[in-house]
């Protein structure tokens, strides 16, 4: 697989309503018998700029694009190069619209209909929340998503947060990849042990389980309507875990028990690279991270009737 | 269709943009959001990614800047620093050009596909297009970290080089490669990573998430800014920021080649470390004020 750029055509574009908005698009090559997928859109990952964490999202667009899809990378209003908003209008509001008129620019480039979003952790969250409220998205990678299934009001909202810290240290501490070095950095004082461990103890104090559980239930039925009405449309999701980030824990604190009978029914498709952090910094797991996007792209995208 | 709820998380997240850019650097960026124009330059096979900003005040100076990037992770925790200077030389009537190397950022090519010859051509090339379309006779150059140093290199090569601002230039490659390799081995002891394999592939060595050529490497290890003996620029702003690399032997050698030199001592230890998490860093506002303030009194 060549990423150099030099097999795909990229080009830079301002758009939105206010042509403020800064995107590059990569192009395949040779588009012949792959004019009917869908384009890509990848989403910025918190405040990194569209090249995403470690040169990430270029990689993916170069690669995604040598397969034959459109790729569209761009900056939200204030992030990156694109300007910031002059209007009032809140991030998780602005963010959404921003989404919808990087499809209809690509829509207007390439007259492509349906595409898939992508993005890491907030990305991930916008992907999944747009995924959900317009018809084009047939597709979602959501990579490290955290908080995306739930609400974050009063306190069901900060008892999922303790739960799923509390649940991520645990697992670090005892059955991680990388659990040795942890111990090691605990002992010798380099790590805040204390804070760690009280948040490790809080997180599932006795008190607030039962009150958690009572009204999880209700946080559950809403996520089982959410993923059945994307499933029903035909939308493809796929989750990508790093062993290092807290958004495998955040799953198991949401869906407990459905986890594994969700995962068996496809209802969640869920990728966990071992050994991995939240950023994919080293570089196997950046390429194990584009192999496991291009065999669902493969799979979903390129030889999938459902999606075309 | 039930409502999704995660209003809160947002709003944790814009305070985090808030907090990285400074405390008030959320109100001076909504201030000086300004226009740009992104583009591709540079023929087909080897295509840089530029960001234009035009003047944005009249009379529109007679100078342009061309902003050089660090590579690897510095290039990844400047990019937004560098926006923020760009914008701010635009408001003050300076055409602008951002441009990423080879094989940095949007521009094409692989991370290990860098060298120190191409870089120095994708300087040449972005000078030559920020005359184009911009149409001015001088240019300033502004160079952070490796960025600097091929900056000062190439502006001894040339003559057309008004001034020129080096921040934290590496002014010694072997310690500067001495120092990559020390964060990236941290990184690696307090990361939640694992490392598999050999991370010397033969082809190129990993640092911090960028593959480094062996032949980039070695490059990299001869730099010596001491070496150069021709005025790279008739001014000089010399910025230390990184108390590690004392910059006051490049500027007594500036100096000593009649430039008119400027230094700037700005201590900032913890710019000069890995994050992770992006939303941590924080953009020099009390530097980027500076560099700004040099350049305009240098071009009134």
């Amino acid at each position: 697989m060549d990423m150099r750029g030099l097999y795909v055509k990229e080009e830079a574009l301002l758009f939105g309503k206010t042509r403020s908005l800064v995107g590059v698009m990569t192009y395949p090559l040779e588009t012949a018998g792959t004019d009917n997928l869908p384009a890509v859109v990848i989403l910025n990952a918190g405040i990194m700029h569209r090249v995403g964490p470690n040169r990430l999202h270029v990689k993916i667009a170069r690669t995604l694009a040598a397969m034959g899809l459109v790729v569209f990378r761009f900056d939200f209003s204030g992030v990156g190069d694109s300007k910031v908003r002059e209007d009032a209008l809140p991030f998780e509001k602005s963010a959404l619209a921003e989404t919808q008129e990087a499809m209809d620019c690509v829509n207007k480039v390439t007259g492509t209909e349906r595409f898939v979003l992508m993005g890491m952790c907030s990305g991930a969250t916008i992907s999944f929340k747009t995924a959900y409220c317009d018809p084009r998205v047939v597709g979602a990678v959501l990579i490290n998503a955290r908080m995306h299934l739930h609400g974050m009001h009063g306190e069901v909202g900060s008892s999922i947060r303790d739960r799923t810290l509390a649940r991520h240290y645990w697992r670090i501490a005892l059955f991680s990849s990388f659990r040795a070095k942890n111990w090691l950095k605990a002992i010798t004082g380099k790590v805040e042990s204390w804070e760690i461990i009280s948040k490790m103890v809080t997180g599932f104090e006795i008190g607030r389980l039962f009150s958690h559980k009572k009204k999880a239930s209700s946080e559950l039925n809403h996520v089982s309507a959410v993923l059945n009405s994307l499933s029903q449309r035909g939308v493809r999701l796929l989750h990508i875990c790093s062993e290092g980030d807290f958004s495998l824990d955040y799953l198991h604190v949401i869906l407990g028990d459905k986890l594994k009978n969700w995962r068996s029914d496809g209802r969640l498709n869920i990728e966990v690279i071992q050994g991995a952090n939240h950023t994919f910094t080293l570089l196997w797991s950046q390429e194990h991270f584009l192999n496991v996007i291009q065999e669902w792209a493969q799979k979903e995208l390129l030889h999938s009737d459902r999606v075309r | 269709m039930a409502p999704l709820y995660w209003e809160r998380d947002f709003r944790l997240w814009v305070r985090r943009l808030h907090h990285c850019m400074g405390g008030n650097g959320l109100l001076n960026f909504i201030k000086i959001g300004g226009e740009i124009e992104p583009f591709y330059f540079c023929g087909p096979e080897k295509q840089l990614f530029g960001c234009y900003h035009a003047p944005r005040a009249e009379p529109s100076r007679d100078c342009g800047a061309v902003l050089c990037y660090p590579m690897g992770h510095e290039y990844m925790q400047f990019h937004r620093a560098y926006r923020q200077l760009g914008l701010h030389l635009s408001r003050a009537g300076f055409p602008v050009l951002r441009f990423d190397f080879f094989g940095c950022g949007d521009s094409a090519g692989n991370g290990e596909e860098g060298k120190l010859d191409q870089w120095l051509a994708d300087i040449s090339s972005a000078i030559g297009e920020m005359k184009r379309r911009s149409h001015v006779a001088k240019v300033c150059l502004v160079g952070l970290r490796l960025g600097g140093t091929l900056a000062m290199i190439q502006g001894a090569g040339r003559e057309d080089i008004e001034g020129m601002v080096l921040w934290d230039p590496v002014v010694n490659g072997t310690a500067y490669v001495k120092k990559l390799r020390t964060l990236h081995k941290k990184m690696l002891k307090f990361a939640h990573v694992k490392q598999k394999g050999d991370k010397k592939s033969g082809k190129f060595t990993e640092i911090l998430g960028f593959p480094f050529s062996q032949s980039l490497l070695v490059e990299v290890e001869k730099l010596d800014l001491l070496s150069i003996q021709t005025k790279p620029a008739d001014n000089i702003l010399v910025i230390q920021s990184d108390e590690e690399a004392d910059q006051k032997q490049l500027k007594n050698n500036l100096e000593n080649m009649h430039a008119r030199i400027d230094f700037l001592h700005y201590p900032a230890p913890h710019m000069w470390t890995w994050i992770e998490d992006f939303g941590k860093v924080v953009v020099p506002y009390e530097i980027l004020q500076s560099v700004v303030s040099w350049i305009c009194e240098a071009y009134t």
